[in-house]
């Protein structure tokens, strides 16, 4: 057990310092960074409760994928570093209520849930009915739980991705005219016999290109 | 677009025809020499390292005349020069600095004696920079070592001068 | 306390026995790549050093060793520090899952494939770190494209293992070779084999997918500032990376350290030798390649495989399984 409470404080505390650092870091680069270190960490946390699938999904998922695309926009975008600390800036402390009440929402979100979690145990056991069964690895419990009593959750949320993919496709996608594109599948698709043609040529008469 | 092409693409086999002669040339003789123990041949005007040359009785050639520093496009050339006891004018410094120079072969070239050439060794790397700055005595060591070659290369190309 | 120890320097142990095979089998890699090069081009290729040249790389990782590591003054010292480690570790810590045998294994995870796949998406941040904080515009171009192509490339990989997961029903890998016992996955997939081992030759930012360090618009790309050793891990950690691809597609589709018939002269081979076998066949077949294809322009690259490798993988995950449903071969356990 010495080993695994080592381990868990020690991700934890990375977890916690990192997302800490992602607000408070002055260059937009190093938050993502360490934004990048929060979502590593709390997938080790992850799998260290056992759940090396949500694990493995999350660092798959938001490592590999979502905060790639962070960083590059982030580069792409090449935001000025910051002067000052939103905190200190007068300018923009005038949205700090608004941040507050925000996060007191939330806070008291979590306070229920966690409430409702201690006072009202059937209620959870009941959501955690297949993770139950422990011969069954919990990748499995997962693929059962999420294909037949979420089914349609599952594909909802599916489908609002899509429509998220295609409404920021069809809000960039246009065509100006008087462009020149190059085709490579016409590019490729050419074929000797339709580009070069060879020719008996009788000497002192020469070719007419323009056939 | 044919369907014949649209197979072709399809299976790749383009590329496989590609892989296919790959294979083939990998069994065939190699083209190029095996270098540090085989050498190409070198033409008498190659211009490789510098030497400064001597005439047969030991007296070293140069004049101490400065075209060569004159005309060196990379001012690589740093000469002095001083009368010797015995009146003839001699150099008392001949410095190359071998990663300036350019390998042009105009030293050579301006020279009224001979006594600056550029021979055939093209092997003197070194592992500090310092090594390449030569000297008076390196480039004399370097005439000493080289002239047999270096006489027969002047003498090789001596018709077309 | 004592147990703990013991534990730690069992695990150690283990590391270091698949550490130094690795690190060796990269040098040696390093080697033969460049020697199918040369042979295809008819050249010599590097022949001097040792018997055959086969010390060539290790004579390279020495000279790397002592030669300066110039940082650029406006760079951003950590992150160019951080990054070839990064590189070099991801490429080395996936090792732990690859099985050798059924027992030769460090890790046996039951989500091993999956952990394979994250790690290899990993890889992507040392480029992009190397390339950002280089402060500098080409190492940054190229560590963008780099960027771009890697996480293309991640989406029609990670298809393509769905395939073979709905042939296994596992997330194990040893539990993915022992279901090719009878029929390795590169019959009835050849197609997701073929489209797996260009995606890798795009993952692995191997030619003719180069376009990160194309030379002829790029200079070197994202290791443009990089020098002396710090270059030599980012070349250590690539190399490492293309076996680790080498190695996931043998053990995806060629049966991992299976011999193709159980019978006299093929299982006198011990096993972990059938494996290291197939991952040389993989990666000559990487090398040839490399010698053989021009470059691609990069629209056509994102083209390939966004348009044609991820759909193609899509519909033949819809066959798979519509397939094994249809026959009732859904593996269930």
């Amino acid at each position: 057990m010495l080993a695994h409470s080592l381990f868990f404080y020690t991700f934890s505390f990375i977890a916690i310092f990192s997302a800490i650092m992602v607000t408070a870091s002055k260059n937009t680069v190093h938050s993502v960074f360490f934004l990048i270190l929060d979502f590593i960490s709390v997938s080790c946390l992850f799998i260290m409760i056992g759940a090396e699938f949500l694990g493995m999904i999350m660092l798959i998922v938001y490592v590999g994928a979502v905060a790639v695309l962070f960083l590059f926009v982030v580069m792409m975008l090449n935001v000025a570093q910051q002067k000052k600390q939103w905190f200190s800036s007068t300018e923009n402390s005038k949205h700090i209520p608004l941040g507050v009440l925000i996060s007191v929402i939330i806070f008291f979100e979590l306070i229920i849930v966690i409430g409702g979690w201690k006072f009202k145990p059937e209620v959870a056991s009941s959501i955690s009915l297949a993770f139950n069964n422990i011969n069954v690895s919990n990748t499995h419990s997962i693929g059962n739980v999420l294909y037949t009593d979420y089914i349609h959750l599952f594909q909802l949320s599916g489908m609002i991705l899509l429509v998220a993919m295609i409404g920021a496709i069809v809000l960039t996608f246009r065509r100006r005219s008087g462009l020149k594109r190059q085709s490579y599948f016409s590019q490729i698709s050419r074929e000797r016999s339709d580009s070069v043609k060879l020719i008996e040529v009788e000497s002192n008469k020469g070719v007419n290109i323009d056939d | 677009m044919k369907i014949s092409r649209f197979f072709k693409t399809i299976l790749l086999l383009d590329f496989l025809s590609g892989l296919l002669i790959a294979l083939k040339e990998i069994f065939k003789d190699k083209k190029t020499i095996n270098y540090p123990f085989e050498k190409g041949k070198i033409s008498p005007r190659f211009r490789g390292e510098h030497a400064l040359r001597r005439y047969p009785n030991g007296e070293e050639r140069c004049i101490a005349c400065k075209l060569c520093e004159a005309v060196c496009p990379a001012q690589a050339i740093t000469i002095e020069s001083a009368e010797r006891s015995d009146g003839s004018r001699k150099t008392t410094r001949y410095d190359i600095d071998m990663m300036k120079c350019i390998y042009c072969g105009l030293c050579e070239e301006s020279c009224p004696v001979d006594a600056i050439v550029q021979g055939p060794n093209f092997e003197f790397s070194t592992e500090t920079r310092e090594e390449l700055y030569y000297n008076k005595e390196k480039l004399l060591d370097n005439g000493d070592r080289w002239e047999s070659i270096l006489a027969a290369n002047i003498r090789a190309d001596k018709p077309y001068r | 306390m004592f147990e703990y120890l013991n534990i730690i320097f069992l695990e150690s142990y283990k590391v270091l026995f698949m550490l130094l095979p690795v690190l060796t089998a990269v040098a040696l890699m390093v080697w033969l790549d460049r020697r199918v090069w040369a042979f295809v081009q008819k050249r010599r290729g590097p022949n001097v050093v040792g018997p055959f040249g086969l010390f060539q790389s290790l004579a390279d990782a020495l000279k790397y060793l002592f030669k300066e590591i110039i940082i650029p003054a406006s760079s951003n010292k950590i992150i160019f520090i951080l990054a070839p480690i990064v590189t070099m570790t991801l490429a080395l810590v996936a090792w732990a899952v690859i099985p050798f045998n059924e027992s030769l294994v460090i890790a046996d995870i039951n989500v091993g494939i999956l952990y394979l796949f994250a790690v290899s998406s990993l890889g992507v941040y040392g480029i992009i770190m190397g390339g950002w904080a280089s402060n500098s515009k080409y190492p940054f171009l190229g560590s963008i494209r780099s960027a771009a192509q890697m996480v293309s490339y991640e989406v029609s990989i990670g298809v393509i293992i769905i395939n073979v997961l709905l042939c296994v029903g596992s997330l194990n890998l040893t539990d993915i070779v022992l279901a090719q016992e009878n029929l390795w996955f590169i019959i009835p997939l050849f197609p997701m084999f073929v489209i797996f081992f260009i995606s890798a030759l795009a993952e692995t930012n191997r030619p003719p997918f180069d376009l990160p360090e194309a030379e002829a618009e790029l200079v070197a790309g994202y290791q443009t500032e990089y020098s002396g050793m710090m270059y030599a891990m980012f070349w250590l950690g690539e190399y490492a990376n293309i076996l680790l691809m080498c190695s996931l597609g043998s053990i995806l589709f060629l049966g991992g350290w299976l011999p193709p018939i159980e019978s006299f002269p093929f299982n006198f081979i011990p096993d972990f030798m059938w494996l290291i076998l197939k991952i040389l066949f993989l990666f000559i077949l990487f090398s040839l390649v490399k010698a053989i294809v021009p470059r691609y322009r990069y629209d056509q690259l994102m083209k390939l495989g966004w348009k044609i490798f991820l759909p193609m993988s899509l519909i033949w995950v819809v066959i798979t399984a519509s397939y094994l449903f249809y026959f009732d071969l859904l593996p269930s356990n």
